[in-house]
């Protein structure tokens, strides 16, 4: 494992850390454990467009790589210094580098829990990419605020995974909030410009007749004696406050004069009032509306949830092999070869009984996540009862991944096996139908192998797995 | 004691014992309520007979100059009357008006209302203020951010009849020196009950004949809170109301000394609810007489007192005040001690007699009252008249009772300071200034 460090000097300060460059950084999706970059003045550009292509890259060791910024002198903009793990002075380096070390240490065992990862592994979903950022992190989501984004807020530890700056990582992280992925928390509540979502708004009082925005605002004073009422310019005379009415000086407020209101002047159409009418103008799209238009969103704190953490190792869709395991006690692969081996056995020795091993793939399975949300559960389980309708208690099943299941049919004959292999289809179909899920294309593909002497477990999975890649 | 007896009592009265006996009703009240009103109204009358045309003039100048008109309604927690507010007013003959209304620190859903109604266009001015001020500063609030050539002042409770607005500014277009215009109050729940039906002859009497009278005496001293008009210009020349017992106290003065005049226009009608219960009418009367009382003697006493700024001509107006309303609230007291030295006997005979000649005095009163508001009059069913012998014992020990009791508090304690419509602290002020 290296950590690298790359700057835009030809030598790195830190003596034990490899100089490199960003692209053969990019390409070592062995040994990568970290990088730190060198924050020199004057490299913000770069520095941001570097964390955007390892953070962007598909490979988990890429992508997920923990990162940290030295820097000398000033600090780096927070903006940028929230999109890296890690922010140290090069002076506090010596004493802060067991810290460090230590997050390399966890980011690292947990890519080590995440199983099949080799060096073909590529991520394309960003929403599973997050997950697995925060998952690895242990860490939640918080937002900072910033003029430098239209919105006026950005999560920065998962900005870089973005290409563009708008609206993508909200909209992410409320997909993955809806998923049950993500719990949140309230952090901020915030007015919008309802025709272009900026948070840039300037609220203006205005004159409720004519619309100016130019008003002035002045207190009303009520002399208790005299009952007089009369905005409080009438009462200043000679840096006292004098009663126009009864010319009693006011001594003391609360005593023998109180200010029961304020009042607005329009210096355009001299109208006088108390309720100014708010307007909202948008410093982005320039357009004025009513306060009431104004869209009040709030902002939130998001932190994985336990399904989300299940999701990040093994993927969105392991959520359906969570209920299988529930419902019908799966057997591990492991457990599964060992029973074929025995069943092999025992035909075999027979020759009376055949027994067949069906594969079934579902295609496309986490488009369900996306489409139905929270009801997905509810659908997984009511397959997980197709499933158990369908086979009997004698019969092994075990997952081969999240979307590809193999069951061993003992005493079934290939066209008994086919036949329990359509009722099931049929019934999911049906379940997909009533969920409304139809128009997904989450097609059911389904083989059945007979197993005799010769039949080589390892081929059928093989074969099974083939099916998957179509 | 027996009818003969009294008949015998009565042949036997010589014109000495008539006056010694029953002076109260001869000097007194026959003389100022009977004789004296009487002649005003049909002075009244007569006098509205000829200016027909000129009132039909008035009211041409009136509907061609249409002026902006400032309808204020201050108060608290009144936000429940003020739709129906409104809707009334959007069936007024007159409707070139803004209708302001002032919430004075309400603890209720009037701010919430009243904001609704502001955006559905039913009420053109809303003002709120958060700390309570009291009635005078609600309307002074009002008056300050009004527009109108005329301020008018209604209650939120009130309903006004269809032509109530152009009723009460026809008199500044009659008479150019005319500066405030009080309406007519009338009772709305007539037959609602017993108390009811005796308010409706008493308000006819007191407010419609009674001021009436007062108005073209030029002494008219009340412009109800409930219903009145005022020129504009007069009101910032007094900047608004003062502090004192409800609006009505002594802006009517004011107005005078600026050489307005002050009338009472009757064919203005504003229907109120009376109190239905005498309970609540006893408190309701109990309040208003004590803070009249105070308001008529202590600031007048204060006033007269050497330290003060003494000026002889409010002199003798206060003298003039003090010794007609404090005289005539207790010339029974007087009346009863002087019988019981003067014909200990006769004091039954007495009595039946006074209510007779009191009985017969609220008949003569109420039909020249009726003859008087006819043109506006409307009654519910006709009945009320049937109550008029009960007159004599509400206005004559009832009500008399309940207002000897509030002077005898009133001098006791000054607890009327803490008015239902005056917030304490300025109810504290007011006690220390002896307002
Ligand atoms: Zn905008
Ligand atoms: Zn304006
Ligand atoms: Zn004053």
């Amino acid at each position: 494992m290296k950590i690298y460090g790359i700057t835009t000097e030809s030598s790195f300060v830190l003596p034990n850390i490899a100089t490199s460059t960003i692209e053969s950084l990019l390409d070592d999706t062995g040994t990568t454990k970290g990088a730190v970059v060198h924050y020199t003045q004057g490299d913000k550009g770069k520095v941001h467009h570097w964390v955007q292509r390892i953070r962007q890259h598909p490979h988990p060791r890429i992508y997920l790589m923990p990162l940290a910024l030295i820097y000398e002198g000033e600090k780096p903009p927070t903006l940028l210094q929230k999109q890296f793990d890690e922010c140290v002075s090069v002076t506090q380096l010596n004493s802060a580098s067991s810290t460090k070390s230590a997050l390399f240490e966890r980011v690292g065992q947990w890519l080590d829990r995440i199983p099949n990862l080799d060096n073909n592994s590529s991520d394309s979903s960003i929403p599973f990419k997050i997950l697995r950022l925060m998952a690895s992190r242990n860490k939640g989501l918080e937002p900072i605020l910033t003029p430098s984004n239209n919105r006026g807020f950005v999560y920065p530890a998962i900005e870089p995974m973005f290409e563009r700056s708008d609206d993508s990582p909200i909209t992410s992280l409320d997909f993955l909030h809806r998923q049950q992925f993500l719990g949140r928390d309230f952090f901020k509540r915030a007015h919008f410009c309802p025709i272009c979502e900026s948070a840039f708004l300037n609220f203006i009082e205005t004159c409720p007749d004519c619309a100016a925005e130019n008003l002035t605002k002045e207190e009303l004073v009520h002399h208790f004696k005299c009952g007089h009422v009369d905005n409080l310019s009438h009462f200043e005379r000679h840096n006292q406050l004098v009663c126009p009415k009864c010319d009693e000086r006011l001594k003391h407020i609360g005593v023998d004069y109180d200010k029961p209101s304020i009042v607005y002047q329009c210096k355009q159409c001299t109208l006088q009032f108390q309720d100014p009418l708010l307007k909202v103008q948008c410093y982005s799209c320039e357009s004025v509306s009513n306060i009431d238009d104004v869209s009040v969103e709030d902002i939130y704190v998001y932190q994985l949830s336990a399904i989300g953490l299940n999701a990040a190792l093994y993927g969105l869709d392991a959520l359906f092999t969570s209920i299988l395991q529930t419902d019908l006690q799966l057997f591990s692969n492991r457990e599964f070869k060992s029973f074929i081996h025995i069943e092999k056995a025992r035909i075999s020795r027979y020759k009376k009984s055949t027994s067949c091993v069906a594969t079934i793939y579902f295609e496309n399975l986490d488009s369900l996540f996306h489409r139905l949300g929270k009801r997905t559960e509810q659908l997984f389980k009511e397959i997980s009862a197709v499933f158990k309708s369908v086979f009997r208690e004698s019969d092994v099943i075990s997952a081969l991944n999240e979307s590809v299941f193999v069951i061993l049919m003992t005493e079934t004959s290939e066209e008994n096996a086919n036949l329990a292999l359509n009722r099931l289809k049929n019934a999911i179909q049906d379940l997909f139908e009533a969920s409304l899920a139809k128009e997904l294309s989450v097609g059911i593909l389904t083989r059945v192998h007979r197993i005799d002497s010769a039949s080589d477990l390892n081929l059928m999975l093989e074969n099974a797995l083939k099916v998957e890649e179509k | 004691m027996s009818l003969a007896g009294l008949f015998a009592f009565v042949q036997n009265l010589t014109f000495a014992q008539v006056l010694a006996y029953f002076w109260p009703f001869f000097l007194l009240d026959m003389l100022r309520y009977v004789i004296i009103e009487s002649l005003l109204i049909f002075k009244f009358l007569f006098r509205r007979k000829r200016r027909q045309q000129r009132r039909a003039l008035a009211r041409h100048q009136l509907f061609s100059e249409r002026p902006v008109v400032s309808i204020i309604v201050p108060g608290k927690n009144e936000g429940k009357h003020i739709s129906a507010l409104a809707n009334s007013l959007s069936q007024q003959t007159y409707n070139n008006f803004e209708l302001i209304i002032v919430d004075d620190g309400s603890d209720d859903n009037t701010a919430l209302i009243c904001r609704h109604l502001l955006k559905q266009g039913k009420i053109d001015r809303f003002f709120r203020n958060e700390v309570r001020g009291g009635k005078a500063s609600g309307a002074n609030t009002a008056l300050r951010f009004s527009k109108g050539k005329f301020i008018i002042h209604i209650d939120a409770d009130s309903h006004l009849a269809a032509d109530a607005i152009e009723q009460i500014l026809l008199p500044f277009y009659l008479d150019e020196t005319v500066g405030a215009v009080g309406g007519d109050v009338r009772v709305a729940n007539e037959n609602a009950s017993f108390a009811t039906r005796l308010q409706t002859i008493e308000y006819i009497k007191t407010i419609s004949a009674g001021r009436v009278a007062a108005s073209e005496l030029g002494i008219l001293r009340i412009i109800s809170g409930a219903h009145g008009a005022f020129k504009r210009e007069v009101l910032e020349q007094i900047y608004g109301w003062d502090v004192g017992p409800g609006l009505d106290g002594d802006i009517t003065l004011k107005i005078r000394k600026l050489g307005y005049r002050v009338v009472h226009a009757v064919h203005a009608v504003c229907y109120t609810n009376v109190p239905s219960k005498f309970s609540s009418l006893r408190k309701q009367r109990y309040r208003w007489d004590r803070s009249l009382v105070r308001f008529r003697l202590r600031k007048h006493v204060n006033m007269l007192a050497p330290a003060s700024n003494f000026r002889s001509s409010s002199f003798f107006s206060i003298i003039e005040n003090i010794v007609f309303n404090v005289f005539f609230d207790f010339k029974w007291i007087v009346y009863v001690i002087y019988m019981l030295y003067t014909a200990p006997h006769y004091l039954g005979y007495v009595f039946i007699i006074n209510y007779f000649l009191y009985f017969l005095a609220n008949i003569v009163q109420f039909i020249i009252a009726r003859a008087l508001i006819a043109p506006s009059y409307y009654s519910a069913d006709g009945l009320t008249p049937f109550f008029l012998p009960l007159m004599p014992f509400y206005t004559g020990l009832y009500l008399r009772a309940v207002r000897t009791y509030a002077y005898l508090m009133e001098f006791l304690h000054k607890t009327s300071y803490d008015d239902p419509w005056n917030p304490w602290k300025v109810s504290r002020i007011a006690k220390k200034e002896k307002l």
